[in-house]
């Protein structure tokens, strides 16, 4: 990236809280256009606390965020959606008692009246994700967590977005539905071009991403370029295997 | 009355009525979260209740009890309707209960002396306005009394944990039935009482007295005063009758008569507080306190793991977890077999799906049992059937008793405590609250006693009050007991949970995923932890775990499930090398396989 040209999304020395509280101390991070980018950190890091600076639900005290090359720093939410940024929450963010359908035709709200662009972007929705054209009268809150994920991409891309922020995709799930998640979000950059940028604590998104930060303390204490992502994955690794080393002790068998 | 302008402290007397009437409410809206619409009719039955046993010649004191009386049962009828139906539904029949009791029973001759009302002579000590003044201000204080207590009792947590969730509130063995019916009483029953003192005040009653747009004016106090602060209700009805009252009518030959404007002010009011501050005139008046006297929760972070606290403090918490684990038990402790919980056989349908099809477990006194599964496997819908909150067949068998035979709440007092994938604790009350909740089958006198003092309530609280102290001893929250559990941050929270199930002295303990959400570290520590509580608080453990090192590295048992199926069983060396398990849970990821195996190396 030089001067001229921003990535498509470039955060530069972010500060933002809750009050009086400093949650994130000068965060810096790129996403360029293609890339998975992995945002990792533990709990109270600020990874959400940056998440929703960068889509506009919170003011940053100091700092810039551009996005395709135009200053989005003060935008509200709604014209970062229209302009290609869209959000999975955490939790997946789901209308429980709307259907599949309603819930994925809601994603299209800043497309507005142009009918034919929602059908089409449904249309899409239900190819890259088969599963959802059968449950598309379905009430949403009867779908299984897997489920519940494609239907937050889902939604997520009926915007036509071209970045996407995905918030903790792999929370509360068993790792094999990790992995369903994960091949999800690597099926919608790859199929459909979209950027991706992470936030997790889950070592395992470091097997789709690209590129990484580490989050601490609302800094960046390290980051990973394409070819340093894996060695990252391994320290990381460590800590998470860590917890099954350190492991001393027997099960007691039955009798 | 003889026709004159009223003294001021008929005046002021007349407000601390309606204060008096505020502050029932707020008992019932605040910490119960039941919204009545009808209270007006309330304050009017006691009213007239005590109207007539005044003129039958009855003494002060009596008249206002028999209104008490009266006040709370008829509000515990209202209430009725609120064990079926729920929010809104029941605020709508409590309107139509104020509407009923306005043009009907308050029309009625023998009751209100019909359209004419309802006359009294003040009894011989309180004939001036003066006297009757302070036993107006001695009813405010006892119906502010009341509210505190409800606040500080059984009675209290018991209303705060039905308002946050009745299917958590029924594993805190909290009934929400009798407690929804509690509220209704003590609040009716407060607001008889003010209804008593409007009829010495005033010295008359009519229907129009006790109208619904009393009751609207009372619901309107205790949101301008912030829903459950009491200073909130003394603040918004000084703000809202008080001062329009107290303005001279004049000032300087201009006619501003603040009191024909009151309702208009008090509308303006209600925007302006609602929109601006959430948290009503009471948020308001705590902030500034704090800010005056200096704020007492400071956010402390006490992020040592269990495992971490200094090694010379283990015979302390030895004696602390000893003194937690001293409790009661209804069964006996004699078992059939080595299984402390034994579950055969369940099975659960919701509408056309299985959510478990003939599983069976079996949980040993000490052990750490894990339970493994894919999301939707129907994992929590087995510890929602232990715990009663799904519909099942089979047998569940806890220290030989049947539990599927069991009313949900009894079954904390057996031993068996949880917690909640998504988090069972009250955020909006303290840590020291929520433990005190959480020991609710511990405390056993009863709520309505409670409030009032009597019974064996304050040794019970104290001894409560101990136990809570060593459960956060024994889990390092000490520093943060009156804390909210909402301000904590993620791993805090769990860990309060945590506490909170163990101080209410439970055998077995079971975990709902309760790594999810939390770094690699803190698993760490929570695997530490899982092992401290069996080892050193002797307690049977049945976790849900979607966290391979952890579960691998703690269980000495697991039961991976599949669809509501069982599909293997064994120690972690054997599930978590089960093809079947490694398909349908573990997946293909060598960093997890990995994890498993390293888990059991070490093992």
């Amino acid at each position: 990236m030089d001067a001229g040209s921003r990535a498509l999304l470039e955060v530069d020395g972010l500060f933002a809280g809750y009050g009086s509280l400093v949650v994130l101390h000068g965060v810096s991070l790129t996403v360029s256009k293609g890339e998975i980018v992995a945002l990792m950190g533990s709990n109270g890091a600020g990874k959400t606390t940056t998440m929703r600076t960068i889509v506009g639900l919170l003011k940053p005290i100091r700092g810039r965020v551009f996005f395709k090359d135009a200053d989005v720093t003060r935008h509200s939410p709604e014209a970062l959606v229209s302009r290609g940024l869209a959000m999975v929450p955490e939790g997946r963010g789901m209308l429980r008692d709307l259907t599949v359908r309603q819930n994925l035709e809601l994603g299209a709200w800043v497309i507005g009246r142009d009918r034919a662009r929602v059908e089409r972007n449904l249309e899409r929705a239900f190819t890259t994700f088969p599963v959802l054209a059968d449950r598309q009268e379905q009430l949403a809150g009867t779908l299984s967590g897997g489920e519940q994920q494609m239907l937050a991409l889902g939604r997520a891309l009926m915007s036509e977005p071209e970045l996407l922020l995905v918030d903790e995709a792999s929370m509360g799930l068993s790792p094999s539905m990790t992995e369903v998640a994960f091949d999800l979000i690597r099926q919608v950059n790859t199929d459909l071009g979209v950027s991706v940028l992470l936030v997790e604590q889950n070592v395992l998104a470091l097997e789709l991403a690209n590129r990484a930060y580490v989050l601490e303390k609302g800094e960046i204490i390290s980051e990973a370029g394409p070819s340093e992502v894996r060695d990252m994955a391994a320290r990381l690794q460590e800590s998470y295997l860590g917890s099954a080393a350190r492991a001393a002790r027997k099960a007691k068998p039955r009798a | 009355m003889p026709i004159a302008m009223p003294s001021k402290a008929f005046v002021l007397s007349v407000i601390l009525v309606k204060t008096t009437a505020a502050m029932s409410l707020n008992t019932l809206v605040g910490h119960a979260g039941q919204m009545s619409l009808g209270q007006g009719a309330f304050v009017g039955v006691g009213a007239f209740v005590a109207g007539n046993l005044a003129v039958r010649g009855l003494p002060l004191p009596i008249a206002v009890a028999g209104a008490a009386v009266a006040g709370g049962l008829v509000a515990a009828g209202t209430g009725l309707p609120s064990l079926r139906i729920r929010g809104l539904q029941v605020a709508v029949t409590t309107l139509a209960f104020g509407v009923v009791a306005e043009k009907f029973l308050f029309g009625q001759q023998w009751f209100s002396g019909g359209s004419a009302g309802l006359m009294i002579d003040r009894p011989v000590p309180f004939e001036s306005d003066r006297a009757m003044y302070y036993v107006a201000l001695a009813a405010l204080g006892f119906a502010y009394w009341v509210d505190m207590r409800v606040r500080g009792t059984k009675a209290g947590r018991a209303f705060a944990a039905v308002r946050d969730s009745e299917e958590r509130a029924t594993s805190f063995g909290v009934e929400p039935g009798p407690s929804k019916l509690l509220a209704y009483t003590v609040s009716g029953a407060v607001a008889g009482v003010a209804g008593s003192m409007f009829i010495y005040v005033v010295g008359a009653g009519t229907p129009s007295s006790f109208d619904i747009y009393l009751s609207l004016n009372l619901v309107a106090i205790v949101i301008v005063g912030g829903v459950g602060s009491r200073i909130g209700v003394l603040a918004s009805s000084a703000l809202l009758l008080a001062l329009p009252e107290l303005v001279p009518k004049t000032i300087g030959g201009l006619n501003i008569d603040l009191g024909r404007r009151a309702p208009l002010i008090a509308a303006w009011l209600l925007v302006v507080v609602v929109v601006s501050l959430p948290g009503g005139l009471g948020s308001l008046l705590t902030r500034l306190g704090n800010r005056m006297f200096g704020s007492t929760t400071g956010s402390k972070d006490a992020s040592t793991a269990l495992a971490d606290i200094d090694p010379n403090v283990i015979e302390e918490r030895a004696r602390a977890a000893a003194f937690i684990r001293r409790v009661p038990r209804a069964l006996s402790l004699r078992m059939p077999s080595p299984a402390l919980l034994e579950a055969r056989d369940v099975c659960v349908r919701f509408g056309g799906v299985q959510a478990l099809d003939s599983v069976s477990i079996e949980v040993r006194r000490g052990e750490v049992v894990g339970l493994i599964g894919a999301n939707g496997a129907g994992k929590t819908t087995l510890f929602n059937v232990v715990g009663g909150f799904a519909p099942a067949t089979g047998s569940v068998r806890f220290r030989g008793r049947e539990l599927l035979a069991e009313a949900d709440s009894a079954r904390s007092g057996f031993g068996v405590a949880r917690t909640w994938q998504q988090m069972g604790l009250l955020r909006a009350e303290s840590i020291e609250t929520n433990m005190l909740l959480a020991q609710h089958w511990l405390a056993a006198y009863p709520a309505s006693l409670g409030i009032l003092g009597f019974g064996a309530a304050g040794r019970t609280e104290a001894e409560l009050r101990r136990r809570a102290a060593a459960a956060m001893d024994v889990f390092g929250l000490t520093e943060l007991a009156g804390q909210r559990v909402g301000d904590l941050p993620y791993g805090l929270m769990r860990r309060a949970e945590i506490a909170a199930a163990v101080s209410a002295g439970p055998e077995l303990l079971m975990l709902d995923e309760a790594s999810a959400g939390i770094s690699p570290e803190e698993a760490r520590g929570l695997g530490d932890e899982m092992l401290a509580l069996r080892d050193e608080l002797e307690l049977t453990l049945l976790v849900i775990e979607h966290h391979v090192p952890l579960i691998a590295r703690v269980s000495d048992y697991i039961y991976c499930l599949e669809s509501g199926k069982l599909i293997s069983e064994g120690t972690a060396a054997q599930v978590t090398t089960d093809p079947r398990v490694v398909t349908s849970f573990l997946g293909r990821s060598a960093t997890v396989r990995r994890a498993a195996a390293v888990a059991l190396e070490t093992a």
